[in-house]
């Protein structure tokens, strides 16, 4: 994965260069995605949060200082986004969840299991409060450190050990993991 | 926690995010753009919709108009016995749902083409409407 800290991108994409803003995209697309999806759990949903990031990229990068890194910058506009999402869309989603059809991948037994354990993980996490819960996407979608997230969520890094600690101990009971 | 780690791994993004971000931005530019006028235009064809509207089924019971909506839609609308809003029918318009109540309607339709699930469907409704399906 390409890391972007490439200033010449990042003005290319202030003056609406598409290539530049196609890079940019490239190398983020999947991780904004993944977040979004492991916080929400919903593939729809998690789609319409990147769309929405991505636009906010293409539309209001100018807001963008410089003052802390690029990535943490956005990873900070994703975050703001899963966490606007949840108040917006919590009743809709509570009521539907019974309804969604999952596209069922091929039959093979040791693809059925990682599902079902994907699943449970997936399920486990959509029960932790929601400021528990982008912490535990940031370090283990991520594989962010503690300084990082702390930078990305805005509180200190003993908030964030507390945070993905007690997460930890939520899940552990949840999944039944000695 | 490693079990974490594997099943919390990151995944590629779907193709179809490129094209959704390069559309025209229609989630974002109604919004700026007309916002006042497409106020106006939405209070005024609830209204019309209210003295309009004919249903394809009489009914003010909410498993019947689920069960009919479900039947020739495929939609499943969650419609509640709570009665804080009195249900007059439903009928289907150009495979979009109108679930009519005492002073209007909710029109639900296909957002795009894929599985029917909730968030692949636009719901259009003021304030009184969501009791129909929340408590």
């Amino acid at each position: 994965v390409t890391v972007l800290d490439d200033h010449d991108v990042i003005a290319g994409c202030r003056t609406g260069d598409r290539e530049a803003f196609r890079a940019l995209f490239d190398a983020y697309q999947d991780r904004v995605y993944s977040i979004a999806l492991r916080y929400t759990g919903d593939p729809a949903q998690a789609l319409d949060i990147a769309q929405d990031v991505f636009l906010k990229l293409l539309n209001h990068i100018g807001e963008y200082r410089g003052l802390s890194g690029f990535e943490t910058w956005l990873y900070r506009v994703v975050v703001n986004r899963c966490l606007d999402d949840r108040r917006r869309l919590r009743r809709w989603t509570r009521m539907f969840e019974g309804i969604f059809e999952s596209a069922s991948e091929p039959s093979a037994l040791d693809q059925l299991l990682r599902h079902e354990m994907e699943a449970r993980v997936q399920n486990a996490i959509a029960m932790l409060a929601p400021e528990q819960r982008i912490i535990v996407v940031l370090r283990y979608t991520e594989g962010l450190g503690y300084a990082e997230i702390a930078r990305i969520v805005g509180c200190s890094e003993g908030t964030v050990a507390s945070r993905l600690n007690r997460a930890h101990q939520l899940l552990k009971k949840r999944l039944k993991v000695r | 926690m490693e079990l974490l780690a594997q099943n919390l791994r990151r995944v590629e993004a779907p193709e179809e995010l490129w094209d959704r971000v390069m559309a025209p931005q229609s989630r974002e530019r109604p919004r700026r753009v007309g916002f006042w006028a497409m106020a106006v235009a939405a209070c005024a064809s609830v209204a019309m919709a209210g003295i309009f509207y004919r249903p394809a089924v009489n009914s003010t019971d909410p498993s019947a108009i689920r069960a009919w909506v479900k039947a020739r839609t495929g939609i499943e609308v969650p419609l509640t016995d709570q009665r804080r809003v009195a249900l007059t029918g439903a009928r289907v318009v150009k495979g979009r749902v109108e679930i009519g109540y005492k002073s209007g309607t909710v029109l639900i339709s296909r957002a795009d083409g894929r599985a029917a699930h909730w968030a692949n469907y636009a719901v259009d409704c003021e304030a009184p409407a969501c009791a129909l399906c929340h408590s």
